[in-house]
């Protein structure tokens, strides 16, 4: 072995222990240094006080550190722009330590700052886009009891990091999924995926806007977008029951909502809204996927029409009967005209999403408070009937009830007391303008405009989802008895779909 | 990603024009970015690691990079290479006051300069970036964000 250097001496000066004997086993000692070091997988090298690398380093922690040649180097200046300057400092005091003798090894060792230390990796750009965990074990080499190296053993932890990582996350994630899960669970596949749809279609839509805005001066009109597409996904979301999505978006319309009284917003006043939608992606993303996962137990367990449809009844009656009791409100609800089976499997959803709305704005607008009733001597119970027809290649869908709509009515009178600012006579509105106005929101922002507002995003929801498949509605109402509403939807268009469907009943 | 990150780099690039040209640029609506690329003439880009990664570029036009030459190093004629210096400096600028302010667990890189409209900038994967439009004298750049 040929031993020039300062460290090369010390090195072979720890295995000159027997005299003459022992150097006849050099060649020998040689022999197996060269094949451990070119052999071992964990990676081992010498440190001296100086800390500098010796020439006697196993292969392997070139592969490790991804350098070569590191014969003489610093052992800073490799971990330099690989790991945070602060574990480096570390990493000093902690071997300059290392090397005070006086000082008990096992104590210091306690201190290595570079245990699971995660090591990054540059590209060809100088951008760390890689990265390692890496774990050395420092042992003093001693002659004389004086430290002449640091033994340094290095292996690469990096699986069994990221893999406790990965269950961490898994972890940490596994309650929020369980309760989308949970939630979830009770809409229909075929909902879910026209809910999925939706959202995806919303969220490009306000996507889009934030990015063709460039120059838009009228962030007030941005707003109004963003706040329409987010009414629509939040009321999805509640026609589903899905809260932890309803939760979500209301928390996106706080944000949305708060730049209203803002006279003079700038780019940066919408950071909030755009990180909301980020997250609102990662939540769509992670839930379809979640939904990937179960979909196949859904098929599985799906279940028998007759059944489907007894629930949709049930799930009506079920939205009536909570609402009515938070509003203080008394319903009967009749649905004896309404036949389920004859509604095809693939306007279900459509079905469920139109009446669950329209219940929804009968009860909250339409019908009066049991005390009201009493004292305009109406039945105290109001009554809402629901029927399903058939007629000339349409599905028919009529909802009447017969609350006092004259709250609808002062809405639509200002609606067209705003539409008067721009020279439109009220006198020249008929039945399909007033449909037409009803579902038109036009957001004001302002706490008496609020029941206005939420109405015409419904109503502006239902012509959207109409409008979608070719469908027709009609209001007719009289101030004092009744006010009926008709929704016809084309059989022709869904004839394909429902014959591939109907094997699925 | 959050709100703050977002502020911060935004404000540590509109601190840089201001107080080197003395005029505000103007941030324009951040948005998404999607798979289309986000470069222009030149590009700075930083990377960040430690506690957080990630990478936030600052990508503009010769035009405008010309017109910051002349103010800052009264220079009319602006050589390529001074062009890129000043990406970089730009870039740098931002990465300083990230450095100050995300402290020695975060590893900032030096800034790497890309001259030309490369096909886009490789961003960390499964991470929302954002894009920050950022208008100076009717010049337009893009910050963009990409942090976990």
């Amino acid at each position: 072995m040929s031993i020039n250097d300062k460290n090369d001496h010390a090195f072979s000066a720890t295995n000159d222990q027997s005299g003459n004997s022992s150097e006849l086993q050099m060649p020998l000692l040689q022999l197996v240094t060269e094949n451990i070091l070119n052999n071992a997988e964990e990676g081992i090298f010498f440190l001296n006080k100086f800390l500098e690398l010796n020439r006697y380093y196993s292969k392997s922690i070139e592969r490790i550190l991804g350098i070569t040649d590191l014969e003489e180097k610093n052992f800073i200046d490799i971990l330099e722009n690989r790991i945070p300057s602060q574990i480096i400092e570390n990493t000093k005091e902690f071997l300059k330590l290392m090397f005070q003798d006086d000082l008990d090894e096992e104590v210091i060792k306690e201190l290595n700052p570079l245990i699971e230390t995660e090591f990054f990796y540059e590209d060809e750009w100088g951008i760390w886009t890689t990265s390692k965990y890496l774990s050395f074990n420092f042992r003093r080499v001693k002659k004389s009891d004086s430290i002449k190296f640091l033994l340094t053993t290095v292996q690469d932890v990096s699986e069994k990091v990221f893999l406790n990582q990965k269950l961490k996350m898994t972890e940490d994630r596994t309650q929020k999924q369980m309760e989308w899960l949970v939630n979830i669970l009770h809409v229909e596949p075929e909902m879910l995926k026209e809910f999925f749809v939706g959202v995806e279609h919303e969220l490009i839509r306000i996507e889009e806007v934030l990015k063709n805005s460039k120059d838009s001066k009228n962030h007030r009109e941005l707003i109004e977008i963003i706040y329409r597409s987010l009414f629509i996904i939040k009321g999805n979301a509640s026609l589903l029951d899905l809260r932890f999505f309803t939760e979500k978006t209301n928390l996106f319309i706080e944000k949305v909502l708060s730049l209203k009284n803002h006279d003079d917003l700038s780019g940066a006043d919408f950071v909030p809204i755009v990180v909301s939608l980020g997250d609102m992606r990662d939540t769509l993303v992670e839930v379809r996927t979640i939904f990937k996962r179960i979909s196949h137990f859904h098929i599985h367990f799906r279940i028998k029409r007759n059944y489907e449809c007894e629930l949709l009844v049930n799930s009506l009656k079920s939205l009536i009967k909570n609402l009515s009791k938070q509003l203080d409100k008394e319903v009967d609800f009749d649905y004896k005209d309404f036949d389920v089976l004859t509604i095809p499997y693939n306007y279900r959803q459509m079905v469920k999403d139109i009446l669950f709305l329209l219940l929804r704005n009968t009860i909250l607008y339409g019908i009066e408070e049991i005390a009201l009733r009493k004292s305009i001597n109406k039945n105290p119970h109001a009554m809402i009937k629901i029927s399903s027809f058939v007629d000339n290649g349409f599905l028919g869908l009529k909802l009447k009830h017969d609350g006092r709509i004259d709250r609808i009515e002062r809405m639509i009178h200002k609606m067209i007391s705003k539409k008067n600012n721009d020279k439109v006579l009220e006198s020249s509105f008929e039945g399909v303008q007033v449909t037409q106005l009803l579902c038109t929101p036009d957001i004001e922002f302002s706490k008496d405009n609020e029941a206005l507002e939420n109405y015409s995003m419904d109503m502006e929801l239902l012509k959207r989802k109409l409008k979608e498949k070719g469908g027709r509605l009609k209001i007719t109402f009289t101030s004092e008895d009744h006010c009926e509403f008709t929704i016809l939807l084309p059989l022709s268009r869904m004839k394909s779909v429902t014959s591939s469907n109907s094997q699925n009943d | 990603m959050n709100e703050t990150d977002l502020h911060f780099f935004i404000d540590s690039t509109i601190n840089y024009f201001e107080e080197i040209t003395g005029e505000q640029p103007v941030t324009g609506i951040p948005y998404l970015k999607g798979k289309e690329p986000v470069v222009l003439d030149y590009s700075g880009i930083i990377g960040i690691s430690g506690k957080r990664k990630g990478c936030v570029y600052i990508t503009t036009t010769q035009e405008m990079l010309k017109n910051l030459a002349q103010i800052i190093l009264d220079n009319d004629e602006a050589t390529v290479e001074t062009i890129k210096d000043l990406t970089g400096e730009i870039a740098n600028t931002i990465s300083g006051n990230v450095r100050e302010a995300y402290g020695s667990s975060f590893m900032i890189s030096v800034p790497v300069v890309v001259e030309g409209k490369a096909k886009d900038i490789r961003l960390p994967e499964q991470v929302q970036a954002f894009v920050i439009p950022i208008t100076w004298k009717d010049f337009q750049s893009f910050l963009v964000v990409c942090l976990e």
